[in-house]
């Protein structure tokens, strides 16, 4: 970040820059939350201290690596809050019985999938991340891994089809 | 379901299990899938494409945070041309402060009384404890004044009244040695 000029970003600008990222900070904050409702919680959240800093935005040379970095952030105070204050059973337990039941089913269904894309071998792992929880366009994946564009088709399509056989299993 | 749309659901499942779907065809797909005439042989398409869909925002997430966005800014115009109103009003009062208390200060100052003298506290308490004794002095020689004026009194009218006859003593007033 320069610390030459600290003018507040515009309205405009500000949405023309970060309105697009909308879908990668949700699918990163999903990533490490595992529960929609949280996830959405959360980019709205970092929405709004975004805005509230945007003097600070003018400077920054990746407002997209500004915004991720800001989200884990978040997401891992979050994880370390919940976690101490789960250390007792009997508190997780309650938080969920808490919560309506399809909050609770969303989590399991994201949790069951996010499961399955861990045993996915590294590359299919990479690309079905990248394209189907970021939302990167699979050009952007290309460009990123070095993959051509059949590899990238192929992987996806073998993510895919591993995380049918087995979560129809469940 | 008629034939045809589980002919197209086919085709779109094939494409994506082969990576090949845009996200104009799996928005179709989600909502063939989504179909509540829906054969069971899609039941397991169905709950992983559900699933998978989980991973995108629910629809207009986006357009909730432009309207989040829109709502933080019109907020904060609002704070600031409420904030700009307050130190204008402030700077009013402040000024209407000053006004008044140069224009006290001013006449206090222009019209204090004139003190008579540059006396010390020392020199003040003698001077008052002198001008007490003084009068202490005087209210003195009054008092001996009219104790010596009420003697000189007693003893005339003590001689008027034995020159007329009349005794006086203790217990009251003898007139020829009867008491009256």
């Amino acid at each position: 970040m320069t610390d030459s000029k600290r003018t507040k970003m515009d309205i405009v600008t500000f949405k023309e820059i970060f309105i697009p990222m909308n879908r990668l900070l949700y699918g990163q904050a999903l990533r490490m939350l595992r529960d929609p409702l949280e996830a959405e919680d959360m980019v709205q959240d970092i929405y709004v201290s975004l805005w509230e800093r945007r003097s600070e935005l003018s400077g920054v040379d990746n407002p997209q690596a500004y915004a991720v970095t800001m989200l884990k952030n978040r997401c891992l105070n979050r994880l370390n809050s919940q976690r101490f204050t789960e250390d007792i059973d009997s508190m997780q337990l309650e938080r969920e019985s808490d919560m309506p039941s399809h909050h609770v089913e969303l989590r399991d269904r994201v949790g069951a999938v996010m499961n399955l894309i861990g045993e996915l071998p590294d590359r299919q792992r990479q690309v079905i991340l990248m394209h189907d929880v970021d939302g990167y366009p699979k050009e952007e994946i290309k460009r990123v891994t070095g993959l051509s564009a059949d590899n990238v088709r192929q992987l996806l399509s073998r993510a895919r089809r591993f995380i049918r056989n087995h979560f129809s299993k469940d | 379901m008629n034939i045809d749309t589980i002919s197209r659901l086919r085709a779109l499942l094939a494409a994506y299990y082969a990576g090949e779907t845009s996200e104009s065809d799996e928005r179709e797909l989600h909502r063939l899938l989504g179909d509540a005439s829906l054969p069971d042989e899609f039941e397991a398409d169905r709950r992983m494409i559900s699933a998978m869909s989980l991973f995108a925002p629910s629809d207009g997430f986006e357009k909730r945070l432009s309207d989040k966005i829109d709502q933080m800014a019109t907020d904060e115009t609002g704070r600031r041309n409420r904030s700009g109103r307050f130190n204008i009003t402030l700077l009013l009062r402040v000024a209407a402060s000053l006004v008044v208390a140069v224009g006290v200060g001013a006449t206090l100052f222009f019209h204090r009384p004139q003190s008579g003298s540059d006396l010390t506290p020392e020199e003040a308490y003698l001077q008052t404890e002198f001008a007490l004794a003084v009068f202490a002095d005087a209210l003195n020689k009054g008092c001996d004044g009219i104790r010596l004026a009420e003697g000189s009194a007693d003893d005339g009218v003590q001689k008027a009244l034995a020159s007329i006859g009349i005794i006086v003593d203790g217990s009251g007033i003898v007139e020829n040695d009867k008491t009256i």
